[in-house]
């Protein structure tokens, strides 16, 4: 056994086939959709807020965020309440089943993608098996809400 | 001993002493003769002294004891009470409340006190008891403050406990004990003693002291001081029962007097131990005059902790919903009682959590009868302060809050309001002029009223201020009802001060009173009669963690209103829907109100208006809401009725969504949002104003 390679658990969810982790230790709970009120006024990737275990937790469409189009709810997507930086944000994402570990030296770093997140959002992506790509989410990034600001103005 | 674990215990405890001695050293300045007050404040100080010895404030500790001193001079009318011997004690309560914030913050008691002692030693020297003071290296000579038959030099804390020993009827003797000169083990000696000794009373010190004599740091003689009930010949059979003994004298210590104020330094154990004495039982201290009031117990409990128990308690309610929904459901009698009690119960331990965060005011209002007495000194004033309703109990998030802006409208009062005497006398009103502070329960509010009986506030002065510091304009001015005028002295950049005293500041103070009073969802109000005082009103809602508020539907959507903010409801099909530059408004109480309708507010989108066009039925619903004299009236689909809400903030990752000042969670588990109407009303102002430009 290599004893020296490092190991990271994600976990792992499915978001336009394409499969993406975030670290374990960010990752709260798992929750199945489950009345989210809408927030007038936000912005639109934020789905609105919901009722966990008697705190208020924003729900961030992470495929609206990534300007991927609607999420569209099926009975495998799933809110990956994840804590950032003292925030709590759930991600509302397509699915979300395994959990991996894998080995830090196979990570590397993310070329920009088309149609996807661009590199920014992505701390490095890394082969797990035959042909699938783990995309490891910058979640640091993908709630930064000053990004969102200049978005929105480009938006206009 | 690691002492940190109970720092946070003594800081709580030093706190409470020390305001207890602030309240006291006020009244004391009014009543000087009243014993039972001296002696409340001594106990004060007393206590202070032992704890902070105890946890090695040797800083505290030392200023205490010579404010001590003062205090027991007073106490036995050695020196009697003037105001500028109140100005040097405050001086030194200040000292001790910044050291108690240096402890907490440092871990360290220092502060450089050396003036203040100086001056707290003069009080002391300047009447009899100086000959200690002159004598503090040898027996105090002072017929009256002698103690018969002592060899030894006595320390407060021994003298304290001999007196109240005494008190009790007990016999305190002085024991000498010398041993025979070839005793080899000194110590194991020594202990044999004072267990023989205690078998019949207690030890209340020893020379040298126990460490010492446990280090058998001592030649051949050992003093004990003995309090016991038995005679004189009984203890010193004890005593003798020990072998190696040389000699033994047993001296009763028949009187103490007064206190010689330098002893300090190995003493420490000592004062340490005095904290457990003063928690025994001492039945009868009648001598001193005190009599034990009853006082309810309490423990400190962590806020984090009372949060966590509501937030657990509002699972439960969520859960309790479903367990009425389900219940309802299923026809069983059986289920139904049980739910019906379930429902009871937990809305008593609702109030009983929500009571826990709840603490009288009387917390903030004790910090201003000495900023009052000090600023009518400064400012030459006459200044009679009441106090009224510091009972009343507020949610102690609030209370913290609530400081400095109550602060800063006293300070405005005593400033701008109360006249000097002289003036006062020429206008034929009372030289000495009254501030009243006062707190008490209206609805869901409380209320704190700050009323003096001074000139009151001058419409037109307060105008031209504010029209040449461009706080309004000359057109709006003339518009101002007396209201809107005495408002704009919380507006920024505006004091009335003809000359900028340190007292009201710079003109930021009572700015600073708006922004924090609204902070805590709160309303600030002045009101005024020229000649004869004005009041400042604040309001306060009870709790903010849990409200009153109107549930509303909008299409299948529902969202809280606080019912601080309405003003009215009615049906649509009541009211006159007038369109005034394609702006939909009403008529109100002769005002024209602008109609929001709440699904264009919160921009429901079409697809989910599930085509209920109730607003042509006019079976849709009117809320007027308020803020600050403004209205507007939101159209909603449904009121679904008041009920209590706790209200959870939206978090860091949602503050720049505006327009909710929070969510709370339904009986179904759902997220409802809160409304804000403060954000709606400026937002709608604001908007009128563009549309016309």
């Amino acid at each position: 056994m290599a004893d020296q390679e490092e190991n990271m658990k994600v976990i792992l969810f499915e978001m336009n086939s394409e499969t993406y982790g975030v670290p374990v230790e960010q990752v709260l709970s798992i929750e199945k959709v489950d009345n989210i009120t809408r927030l007038p006024k936000a912005a639109p990737f934020i789905e609105g807020v919901m009722n966990l275990r008697g705190l208020i937790i924003p729900v961030v469409d992470v495929r609206q965020r990534f300007q991927m189009g609607d999420s569209e709810l099926t009975n495998e997507s799933r809110i990956i309440v994840v804590d950032v930086e003292e925030m709590n944000v759930g991600l509302l994402v397509d699915a979300s089943k395994e959990v991996l570990d894998i080995e830090t030296s196979k990570i590397e770093k993310a070329p920009e993608m088309i149609g996807g997140p661009s590199a920014n959002y992505l701390n490095g992506v890394a082969q797990i098996g035959e042909d699938r790509l783990l995309l490891l989410l910058n979640l640091n990034q993908v709630l930064n809400q000053d990004d969102v600001a200049d978005l929105q103005k480009i938006e206009g | 001993m690691d002492m940190s674990q109970y720092l946070g215990v003594f800081l709580d405890e030093a706190r409470e002493h020390l305001q207890n001695l602030n309240d006291k050293l006020m009244t004391l300045e009014q009543n000087a003769d009243d014993p039972e007050l001296i002696n409340s404040i001594f106990r004060s100080a007393h206590t202070l002294k032992g704890s902070s010895g105890q946890m090695g404030f040797q800083n505290m500790m030392e200023l205490t004891h010579i404010m001590e001193n003062v205090f027991d001079a007073l106490r036995h009318q050695n020196i009697s009470v003037n105001s500028e011997m109140i100005d040097v004690l405050f001086e030194g309560m200040d000292h001790l409340e910044a050291m108690a914030d240096s402890i907490e913050q440092t871990g360290s008691d220092t502060c450089d006190v050396a003036a203040t002692v100086r001056k707290l030693q003069a009080i002391t020297s300047g009447d009899q008891t100086s000959s200690d003071q002159a004598e503090k290296k040898t027996k105090p000579k002072n017929a009256n403050a002698s103690i018969h038959g002592e060899t030894i030099k006595l320390t407060d804390y021994e003298k304290d406990v001999i007196s109240q020993v005494q008190a009790q009827e007990m016999h305190v003797f002085e024991t000498v004990i010398s041993l025979n000169k070839d005793c080899v083990l000194k110590a194991a000696r020594a202990l044999m003693i004072s267990n023989a000794v205690e078998e019949i009373g207690t030890i209340i010190g020893t020379r040298p002291s126990t460490e010492e004599i446990e280090k058998e740091a001592f030649d051949q003689q050992l003093v004990f001081l003995i309090a016991t009930d038995a005679e004189e010949q009984q203890v010193l059979e004890k005593i003798n029962g020990v072998s190696e003994i040389a000699k033994a004298t047993v001296t009763p210590i028949t009187t103490v007097g007064e206190k010689q104020p330098v002893e300090q330094g190995p003493q420490a154990q000592e004062i340490g131990s005095k904290k457990q004495k003063k928690q025994m039982p001492i039945p009868n201290k009648s001598a001193s005059g005190h009599q034990p009031v009853a006082v309810a117990k309490t423990i400190r409990v962590n806020l984090d902790r009372i949060d966590q128990l509501l937030n657990l308690f509002e699972e439960l309610i969520i859960d309790r919903g479903r367990l009425e929904k389900i219940s309802s459901e299923i026809d069983n009698t059986d289920l139904k009682g049980t739910v019906s009690t379930i429902k009871r119960v937990s809305n008593q331990l609702q109030e009983t959590i929500l009571n826990l965060r709840m603490e009288p005011i009387e917390q903030v209002f004790n910090r201003f009868p000495r900023m009052v007495r000090s600023l009518s000194k400064e400012l030459n004033k006459k200044v009679n302060f009441v106090i009224k309703g510091a009972e009343t109990e507020l949610d102690r998030t609030v209370i913290e809050e609530l400081g400095d802006p109550l602060m800063h409208m006293i300070r405005n009062s005593m400033d701008h309001g109360i006249e000097t005497p002289e003036v006062r006398k020429e206008k034929g009103k009372d030289p000495q002029g009254t501030l009243s502070l006062s707190a008490f329960y209206s609805g869901n509010h409380v209320f704190v009223e700050i009323e003096d009986d001074g000139a009151g506030i001058n419409r037109e002065k307060v105008l031209s201020k504010a029209i040449e510091k461009n706080v309004v304009t000359e057109e709006a001015a003339k518009k101002l009802t007396d209201k809107d005028v005495y408002h704009l002295l919380f507006a920024s950049g505006f004091s009335t001060a003809d000359k900028i005293s340190d007292i009201s500041g710079r003109g930021v103070g009572l700015d600073v009173v708006e922004s924090k009073i609204h902070s805590l969802s709160g309303t600030v109000e002045v009101d005024s009669a020229p000649g004869r005082g004005s009041k400042f009103t604040v309001k306060l809602p009870l709790t903010l963690s849990i409200i009153n508020a109107l549930l509303v539907q909008c299409c299948n959507e529902v969202y809280a209103v606080p019912i601080s903010s309405i003003a009215e409801t009615a049906l649509t099909r009541n009211i006159e829907m007038l369109t005034i530059h394609d702006r939909n408004v009403m008529q109100y109480h002769e005002q024209i109100v602008p109609l929001v309708n709440l699904k264009d507010y919160l921009s429901i989108h079409s697809e989910i208006k599930d085509g209920s066009q109730e607003d042509e039925n006019g079976n849709s619903s009117v809320v007027m809401v308020h803020h600050d004299g403004k209205h507007v009236a939101l159209i909603a689909d449904k009121l679904l009725g008041y009920q209590d809400i706790v209200v959870k903030p939206l978090g860091k990752y949602l503050k720049k969504v505006p327009g909710f000042s929070g969510a709370t969670i339904l009986g179904d588990g759902k997220v409802a949002l809160i409304i804000d109407c403060q954000v709606m009303i400026t937002k709608q102002k604001k908007q009128y104003l563009k549309e016309q430009a």
